[in-house]
């Protein structure tokens, strides 16, 4: 018999379910979709002893009703016999209501076997959990003690897992009070008289009581003559003055002054300076991946330099065709090469970002921000996709999945593509180190705090305009902060390297031979006269739009075009149209800005290409993913517009503003 | 009163959720419960709070600080 | 000879790249990143 359990981690949100997973799996995930619905199931795998043991992550819910659609899979997917066994990840400092969750979970029926995370928190408090006493208040099963961030525990709790599933276990259930346990009685009776085969008719009689929409709908029959009280409120009461008395049974020293988090947000979430704050540390996050990322650049300079020569002698050396050693050098290694420079920036800043993140301050700028997106008429929790939005507008644009109102879903991501997502980095980083020097950092932060000004302003014209009233009900737990995991960071950081180096591979260089070719090809066929190309005469058509922008030059316009493809692409344009092979910032910064100022490109001029950058319209990998998202093409391509013009209108602000000043 | 009316650090019991159903419910299942014990831990003047119930920090909105109708909690040191 | 097989072999890549871009599209992955989907909200995100 084939030696195979299936398990399904069940929790909370943020009680350390996912770290927990992982440090069973690894990063090698399976990621697929519950058939049907739009919520993720992660897959994965790890072996005890001769047993093969296949791991489901469910989603982070709070209870098992079936208000949200994570809630049902979940529970389906227990009901439906897909998992074995039930791994209960709780998060011990939060325990009160995390047993909740427990006490539903028990009610199905399955095995279950606690793993009690964050034990090491517990005790840094001067608390003590009995762990005598806990498995038997929970109707004796399992609890172990694990911390998946140091990584113990987890092979007792594979092997408690395979123990409980092998043993013969009773059905355990809370009895609730008389009045109650009759009710369930008499329905419970009716449920198997009339449905044989019912699985655990308990359970489905309690939803019956509770008022819970599927299982009504299912069992419709059974209320069909009878009118079932509602007594939904009363068992949840039942349930916590249950886990009221189970806490005094098992934790004890409960703290009763202010633990470290409450002291951190005194501070961080100050009425006044909890906003100055989090603009200084974003400022700090930008300083960061400015210079110590520019200090790994140059290594990565110097080693693309060395590759591109390699490359262009080896080539000459067997006698290569004199386009394919300009498509290859001067095209692809000039187009990825310089791109791969950037890679340190990039690094730093996800680095920064997951920090955040994962030491629990993110969930805290919602509530900072709430004062400000309620003038736009979205609660704080629209915030959250914005910051993704630093990072990548694609994740950012899903993550509005958040926000169950349409509408705030919609405003929000119409805003989102003006946080200047990671792939504009490299353009500010070159223009700003090319045409400002000792002040590139400070004029690429500009950058940043411009894309969230333009945003608020729009977002409040937008919640002017829009007259409806929006809810603006703002729910969001505050998780205790933490020492950031270095295990889950640092999956998270490679996968983002992974990432970018993926999209130069592939997108980027793509991008590269087809700007390449339109650039040494007119309809005569190949030419040496770079003005007369199929790229010329398209920049040109597009320049005399983008002249009151100060970036009519054609070579500028085919740029920004390919920055439609990944805004990476303008950067590596740049780097095909100005035939910079050899792409270290002494050397090539040199030439390139001569060349510029050659065809009248000077500092403001730059300052306005960012500016353009940063507005215009996202990526098509952001474009159709806002279409995917808003399921509506007459939306999307009103966005993009929107953007469009936006971007234009501002540039030519700055540009002719800027001419005018400097 | 509305906990939106309440003080920091003063502890409170749940009276009544006036809420729409929805948010009500959800509420419920995160332990917010007629009867259970509410703190206030931060306080903003566009309504949007930080409280403490169950061991847990949440932060919500004016609509549903607005919501939660609640009273001071008696005999707690000496209040 | 040397040449012909350099363009042969990016010619090869080039049009490996474009198929896995295209069969991604199709199947909603959008951002060209190296995951099985992100429907659920992007997996890669610590923000779950």
């Amino acid at each position: 018999m084939k030696k195979e359990i299936k398990v399904g981690f069940l929790g909370n949100p943020n009680c350390g379910k996912t770290t927990l997973f992982n440090a069973f799996t690894g990063a090698k995930l399976k990621v697929a979709n519950w058939p049907g619905v739009t919520v993720e199931k992660k897959e994965g795998e790890a072996k005890y002893k001769d047993w093969t043991i296949k791991l489901i992550d469910l989603p982070g819910i709070y209870s098992l009703s079936s208000y949200s659609i994570e809630e049902k899979v979940s529970r389906n997917c227990i009901l439906n016999d897909e998992v074995d066994v039930i791994i209960n990840v709780v998060d011990a400092a939060a325990l009160e209501r995390n047993l909740y969750l427990t006490l539903q979970l028990l009610e199905l029926g399955k095995p279950v076997v606690m793993a009690l995370n964050m034990m090491d928190i517990i005790e840094e408090r001067g608390m003590e959990i009995d762990l005598h006493r806990m498995p038997e208040v929970l109707g004796n099963i399992p609890v172990v003690p694990v911390s998946a961030r140091k990584r113990t525990g987890l092979d007792v709790l594979l092997h408690a897992v395979v123990h409980h599933y092998q043993e013969e276990s009773e059905e355990y259930s809370l009895k609730y009070s008389q009045e109650i346990e009759n009710e369930i009685s008499k329905i419970k009776s009716k449920l198997v008289k009339f449905h044989e085969d019912i699985v655990n008719p308990r359970w489905h009689a309690i939803k019956l009581l509770e008022g819970d929409e599927e299982v009504k709908e299912k069992y419709a029959d059974i209320l069909k003559n009878d009118s079932i009280i509602d007594y939904e409120k009363k068992i949840i009461n039942e349930k916590y003055n249950y886990i009221e008395d189970m806490i005094q049974e098992v934790l004890f020293n409960k703290e009763s002054k202010s633990a470290f988090t409450d002291k951190v947000d005194e501070v961080l979430t100050h009425k006044i300076w909890g906003i100055p704050i989090f603009l200084g540390i974003m400022g700090i996050v930008f300083f960061l991946t400015f210079f110590i990322g520019d200090l790994l650049k140059g290594r990565v300079e110097i080693l693309i330099g060395w590759f591109s020569d390699f490359i262009n002698n080896y080539l000459i050396s067997i006698g290569a065709a004199n386009w394919l050693k300009s498509m290859i050098v001067d095209g692809i290694i000039a187009g990825v090469g310089g791109i791969l420079t950037f890679l340190p920036n990039i690094f730093i800043l996800f680095l920064a970002l997951a920090l955040l993140e994962d030491s629990g301050y993110m969930a805290r700028v919602a509530y900072i921000m709430d004062g400000i997106m309620g003038k736009a008429g979205l609660s704080g929790k629209a915030f959250l996709p914005m910051v993704l939005g630093f990072g990548c507008s694609v994740p950012a644009v899903m993550a509005t999945r958040s926000l169950e109102n349409e509408r705030d879903r919609k405003k929000t991501i119409l805003l989102t593509p003006f946080m200047s997502c990671s792939a504009k980095l490299p353009i500010y980083i070159l223009f700003a180190n090319m045409f400002f020097k000792e002040h590139a950092m400070l004029v690429a932060f500009s950058l940043y705090v411009w894309g969230v000004v333009i945003a608020v302003i729009l977002a409040l014209i937008i919640g002017k305009v829009d007259k409806i009233k929006n809810s603006n009900t703002l729910l969001i737990e505050l998780p205790e902060y933490k020492q950031p995991n270095v295990r889950t960071i640092g999956i998270y950081v490679w996968n983002k390297i992974e990432d970018y180096l993926t999209k130069a591979g592939t997108t980027i260089f793509i991008a590269s031979i087809i700007m390449w070719f339109i650039l040494n090809f007119n309809m005569n066929g190949m030419t040496e006269d770079v003005t007369s190309s199929f790229g010329a005469m398209l920049g040109k058509g597009f320049g005399v739009i983008l002249a009151p922008a100060g970036l009519g030059m054609w070579q500028v316009a085919v740029a920004l075009i390919a920055g439609l493809s990944a805004k990476e692409v303008v950067v590596s344009s740049f780097y095909v149209l100005f035939g910079i092979g050899s792409v270290s910032e002494a050397a090539g910064y040199s030439q390139l800005i001569l060349d510029l100022n050659q065809i009248g490109f000077g500092a403001v001029n730059a300052y306005s290409l960012m500016i353009f950058s940063l507005l215009y319209t996202p990526c098509i990998a952001t474009i159709a993913t806002i279409k995917k998202e808003s399921n509506s093409l007459r939306y999307t391509v009103g966005v993009v517009l929107l953007q469009l013009f936006v971007a234009w209108l501002i540039s030519v602000i700055f540009y002719q503003t800027g001419r005018i000043l400097f | 009163m509305k906990i939106s009316e309440g003080k920091i650090h003063v502890n409170y019991n749940v009276v009544e959720l006036q809420l729409d159903p929805v948010i009500r419910r959800r509420l419920e299942a995160l332990g917010i419960t007629e009867g259970s014990r509410i703190q206030i831990l931060n306080k903003k003047r566009n309504g949007a709070f930080i409280i403490k119930t169950r061991g847990t920090r949440w932060a919500i909105g004016k609509q549903i600080s607005e919501g939660i109708i609640c009273r001071e909690e008696k005999n707690e040191k000496g209040n | 000879m040397a040449s012909l097989l350099i363009i042969l072999a990016i010619g090869v890549y080039a049009g490996f790249v474009i198929k896995r871009q295209i069969s991604n599209w199709k199947k909603g992955k959008y951002c060209g990143s190296n995951c099985d989907g992100c429907s659920g909200g992007c997996h890669k995100d610590l923000n779950k």
